[in-house]
Formats: structure tokens, sequence, C-alpha cells
């Protein structure tokens, strides 16, 4: 993909929008011309852009169209976004809103190459707000398809008033297409609202998925980000969370199964602005073939925020020899009275574990499976809401069967 | 059953096992005593088809539908399938794996091999309650991680539970008695001894006489540097408990 692709594709995206709109792109647009192709910064040293961008053909000239009804589950309030365009449910839950703004030029991530490339394409805004003490029993899920091989550049905003609780899922599948989603979203939780959101990908062999996630947290909120890189050729993954205001709290639970050739790269920051804020981090992989996983945990204590809590573990498990996981753990702190933690581990499945299972008629192939399914276990345990929580359970049981061709449960 | 032939293995090259004969019989219990080192652990390892020793010589040769088999070329899965099981000196931890699936998973296995029906959860825990009653184990057990955060007499009671689910043809026990006290010894050995019949064989392999005081042998034999040296009735681990083995290994030297 050239700068003069890129161009292309905006132009698509330009069709039918306003003047504003278009403005907007072509800013972008002229932005990220000053720097491209995409240098590799310390950012991204792990992961070169420029050579995954290259990879990426724009190929729409074969269109599949997608079965919509395997989405529609009663115990998700389900929104599917098909081509960039975003279709609601008709009906809401009393205090929850959805919106579809299309003149979206606001601002939801940090300036970077990589938020000028969405800003060029972005096409629409999902904003959806929830109403102060409403509870949305449901849970959310956001479904991202394409029909053809394309690039998509969804936005999303989520703002919870003050106690509001809420759970979101947004997928995105692309199994047999090449696609490139660079995604935006943000989020504001108010005080004492809480909301579980996970980040689930699930993309073909060629398929790119690089999204910039950021939350800022009030007085007591409560925000736990889910990265669940599951499949796809490239997932990069930027999440930032901002612990604003006393006694708001911070989870950041990040699983990534590789294998192949796939690359996986999380970078997470969490800011703690305000004394007496808390946050946990868990990031797990399970990684085969010639696979990468990074994993980058940034956490900034800032000066006046004492009495902080912060936490944060990264566990990989090796399935091949050429497999490679990277771990970074920063940490800045700049307040005294802290208590901080971290800790990486990096290891392989044992020999007396799987004759262990062996040894009681479980053949090793499946032993693998349910040692693997057990390391994954740890964060999908984490998931509050019961109705999602065996969902993913059979999610990624299903993807490291089909992975690391281990044999069914 | 089982009829062990001029057996003789290594481990890093180094040989551990040197020319083992042994012969069990349904019905029978044998124990396998020796001091340390003497390759005892090894023995039943290697039965069970650890892949960490290498079998240099010799045979095993197993009853599997009513023929006599050489079973070194099946793998560890396939002989606990046919009825092998090894109870471990040290059970393994395995986090995130419910002891529940862990005894449901092997079950199933071993049922389809069998070519029976597998069992549904609810069937399969009542099932299980039943031998949890047998070794006084509390239901929360099922729960729990396989043998995670379990003390060493829960996990020894943990093993002869799996042994209990699976129903083995021939249980080897490695050293079932250590780090049990009294009591929890009596609950295991009232365990195994409730799951004997004519028609299935025990090996233990203990250093101590104590736990044949609760699981009585048909034959003791005494292993020492990979070779049984020495074979008799029950009153042998008595003479043992009395006299040490140096009386035995002299004559060895």
């Amino acid at each position: 993909m050239d700068f003069e692709t890129i161009e292309k594709i905006s132009a698509q995206k330009d069709q039918g929008q306003t003047e504003t709109l278009k403005r907007f792109h072509r800013q972008n647009l002229d932005r990220l011309s000053q720097n491209w192709p995409i240098k590799k910064t310390e950012e991204y040293k792990f992961t070169g852009l420029k050579s995954f961008f290259d990879e990426f053909e724009n190929d729409q000239s074969s269109t599949k169209p997608v079965s919509l009804d395997s989405y529609l589950d009663h115990s998700f309030i389900t929104v599917v976004c098909l081509n960039g365009e975003v279709q609601l449910p008709v009906e809401l839950p009393l205090g929850l809103k959805m919106i579809i703004s299309s003149e979206p030029t606001d601002q939801l991530a940090p300036e970077s190459d990589l938020s000028h490339l969405h800003q060029a394409m972005r096409k629409n805004l999902l904003t959806i707000i929830i109403d102060k003490n409403t509870i949305v029993e449901k849970p959310i899920r956001l479904i991202y398809l394409s029909s053809t091989s394309s690039f998509e550049a969804p936005a999303m905003k989520i703002h919870l008033k003050s106690f509001a609780k809420a759970s979101l899922v947004e997928e995105i599948q692309t199994p047999e297409r090449r696609c490139c989603f660079v995604q935006q979203a943000m989020i504001e939780i108010e005080e004492g609202a809480k909301l579980e959101h996970l980040q689930v990908s699930k993309l073909g062999p060629t398929s790119l998925h690089l999204s910039q996630t950021t939350a800022n947290v009030s007085k007591h909120g409560t925000y736990s980000n889910f990265l669940l890189n599951l499949t796809g050729r490239l997932n990069r993954k930027n999440l930032e969370i901002n612990l604003l205001e006393a006694g708001a709290h911070g989870e950041s639970y990040n699983l990534y199964l590789t294998s192949s050739n796939e690359h996986s790269d999380m970078q997470t920051v969490i800011h703690h602005k305000a004394a007496d804020t808390t946050s946990n981090q868990l990031a797990k992989g399970i990684l085969d073939g010639e696979s990468k996983g990074i994993f980058t945990g940034k956490i900034f204590i800032h000066p006046k925020a004492q009495r902080v809590s912060s936490g944060q573990t990264n566990k990989n498990l090796l399935l091949s020899k050429k497999a490679q996981a990277h771990s970074q753990p920063q940490l800045e702190i700049f307040a005294d009275d802290v208590k901080c933690s971290h800790g990486s581990t990096t290891g392989q499945l044992s020999d007396d574990e799987i004759f262990y299972f062996e040894s009681r008629g479980i053949p090793a192939k499946k032993a693998k499976t349910l040692l693997a399914f057990g390391f994954a276990l740890e964060i999908v345990s984490k998931i509050t809401h019961p109705i999602i929580r065996k969902n993913i359970e059979s999610v990624v049981m299903s993807c490291l069967k089909d992975k690391f061709q281990l044999e069914a449960r | 059953m089982i009829e062990i032939k001029n057996l003789t293995a290594s481990v890093d090259g180094k040989e551990i096992l040197k020319g083992i004969n042994l012969t069990v019989k349904k019905g029978e219990v044998h124990a396998i005593m020796g001091p340390n080192g003497s390759g005892k652990s090894t023995l039943s390892k290697i039965i069970a088809g650890h892949p960490a020793y290498e079998v240099t010589g010799g045979e095993i040769n197993y009853e599997i539908n009513g023929k006599m088999t050489n079973i070194l070329e099946l793998d560890p899965a396939q002989r606990a399938q046919e009825g092998i099981f090894l109870g471990f000196q040290y059970p393994i931890e395995v986090p995130g794996v419910s002891n529940f699936t862990f005894l449901k998973e092997s079950f199933n296995e071993i049922c389809a091999h069998q070519g029976l029906d597998k069992m549904d959860d609810e069937n399969f825990l009542k099932h299980l309650r039943s031998k949890l009653k047998v070794l006084e184990m509390n239901e929360s057990f099922l729960e729990r991680s396989v043998n995670e955060g379990f003390s060493g007499g829960e996990k020894k009671k943990n093993e002869i539970l799996q042994m209990a689910i699976l129903n083995p043809r021939l249980s080897l026990l490695d050293e079932t008695d250590s780090g049990l006290d009294i009591d929890a010894l009596k609950i295991v050995a009232n365990g195994v001894n409730s799951l004997k019949s004519r028609f299935n064989a025990t090996i233990l392999v203990t250093h101590y006489q104590r736990l044949l005081d609760y699981i009585v042998p048909d034959y003791v034999h005494v292993l020492y540097k990979g070779k049984i040296i020495k074979s008799g009735d029950k009153s042998l681990a008595l003479e043992l408990e009395e006299k040490g083995y140096d009386w035995l290994i002299a004559g060895e030297k």
C-alpha cells in the first residue's frame, strides 16, 4: 500500500460526505504525507508498520456476501458494522442511547501517524451514551464485518454517566478476507461508573488490525479492558488508561494467541494522575510457529499520585522453538508512597505435565490443548459478565484447537 | 497380567535398570522395596511409558484382550487406556485445569477406548461423589485446579481418587505412603483395598514396611542397583524392617 493507494481509499470514503469531513480527511492526509512511509520509532521497535502496510493490497474486486444470521443472539444488544456502515438495533433499553454522527471530526486518540491514517479514512462515529444510574444488563456487542477486502476506520465513543454500568464487546471478524482495520475508541467513565470492555480480533491470516483505545476514568469509576488478539497477520493495539481522580480503578487484560507468521504487539499505558488510584494488569501469550508476541506495559505514577497501588504481570507460553516473546515492563514513578509490582515469565509446557495427562489416558495433543486452555483461562476468568465469559471461553477453546492443530475438548 | 523380561533401561546414558524379571498375576499385590536410588520409581515410570527413560533391552508383556502383548511400542496414553495406572510419588500441579475436567477427560478417554458412551456431567458427578466419600474428600476438590495448592496428603488422596475413577487393571503406586500421616494413610490404604479384586493387580513401590501393614502384599521384592536381588512373601518386608538392607546388599557387594 503506497501513499497513492491511501489517497485513493480516502477519496472513496469522501463520497457522499459533507465538505467538513472531506476537509478533515484532506488535513490528515497532508499531515500523514509528511511522514510517509511511517518511520520506525521506539514505540514500534518490534513492529515495522511500513512492511505490514506494504503487504496490504486494496483489492475490492471480489465480494462475498456476509450472512448476519449467526450474529443474531438475543442475549446481546447487537450492533453490526458492515463495510463501515453502522446498523443500529431497532430498540434499545431505557437509558442507553446510540448516535451515529456523519461529521465525525472528534479527536479520539493522541496525535500520531496512526491517528492521522485513521482520521483520513474515518466515515462516521458511533457514540454510545449510558445515562446516570443506568445499569445495562445485557452486554452490548459491536461486530465489525467486511464483505470485501477493504480498509476500514471504525470509530467509537462510549460515555458512561455517573454510576452507570455496562459491558461492551467489540469484535472484528474478517476470516476469509484481506482487510486492514485502523480503529479508534474513546471511553469516558464518570463518577462511580463501571465498564467492562472487550476488544476481540478474529482476523484472516492476511488481515491487519491496528487500534488506539483511550479511557478516562473519574472518581471511583472502574474501567476493565480486555484485548484478545486471537488471529490475524498483525494485531497492534495501543491502550491508554487515564486514572484522573481518587478511587479510579483501571484493569488491563491481554491475551494473544499467535501461530505461523502472526504478529501481536500490545502497548498499554496506565497513567495514575491522582492519589488513591489503583490498577491491575495481566498479559498472557501462547505462541507457536514463527510468530511474535510483544507486550509493552507502561505505568506512569504522576508526582501527586500518592497511595497508588499498581500491579503488572506478563506470562508467555512458547509452543515452538522459533516463536518469540518480548516483554517490556516500563514503570515510571514520580510519587514516593506507592505500591507497585511487575513480573514477567516465559516458559514451555513441561514434559512432566504432559506425561501426567497421558498417564491418565489423555493423548498428548489433547493434553496440550487442555494445558494451553488452562493457561489462557486465567485471563478469561477475569471477565465478570457470565454470558460474555461463557462465549469467550468457547471462542478461545475453538481458536486454540484451530491454531495449534490441537484436538477437540 | 504382566510379565517383565530382562528389562534394561537408562536415562541420559546412565544405566538404571540392569535386567529386571518380574511376573504379576491377576488378583496379586506385589511390593517393591529397596534403598534410595535402586531404580524402584524408574521401573514404575517405565511401565507407564515415561519418555525420559530409554529402554535398552528386554520386554514388558501385558495382557490386552486376553493376549500377552509387548507394550513398549505403546505411548503412555494408550497404556493408560489399556488399564495401566501410575500413582505418582510427586503428583503434578496443573494450574487452570480443574480437577473435575481432568477426571472427566480421562474417564471419557478410557470409556471411548473401550467403546463405551461418554458420560454427561451430571451422571459423572454422581459417579464421582461415591468415590469422594470413600476417600473422605470434600466436593470442593473438584473445582480446584489439579493438585494446585494441595497438601501432600491431599495430593495422594487425589491420586487414589483418579485410580478409583479409572478403575485400572494394573496399578503402580509409587511411594503412595510418603507424606501421609497415619490417618491419611489409613484412608488411602482403605481406598486402594476397596478397589482390589481378583481381576486386577497392584504393584506397590515403597521405602517402608509401614504401608504394608495396611495393604498386605502377596510378594515382596527387593530392588538394588537395578536388579531384583531377593523375593519373598510379606515376612521379607518385616525382616527388612528389622534388619535394614545391609544384610542383603552385603552379598551383592
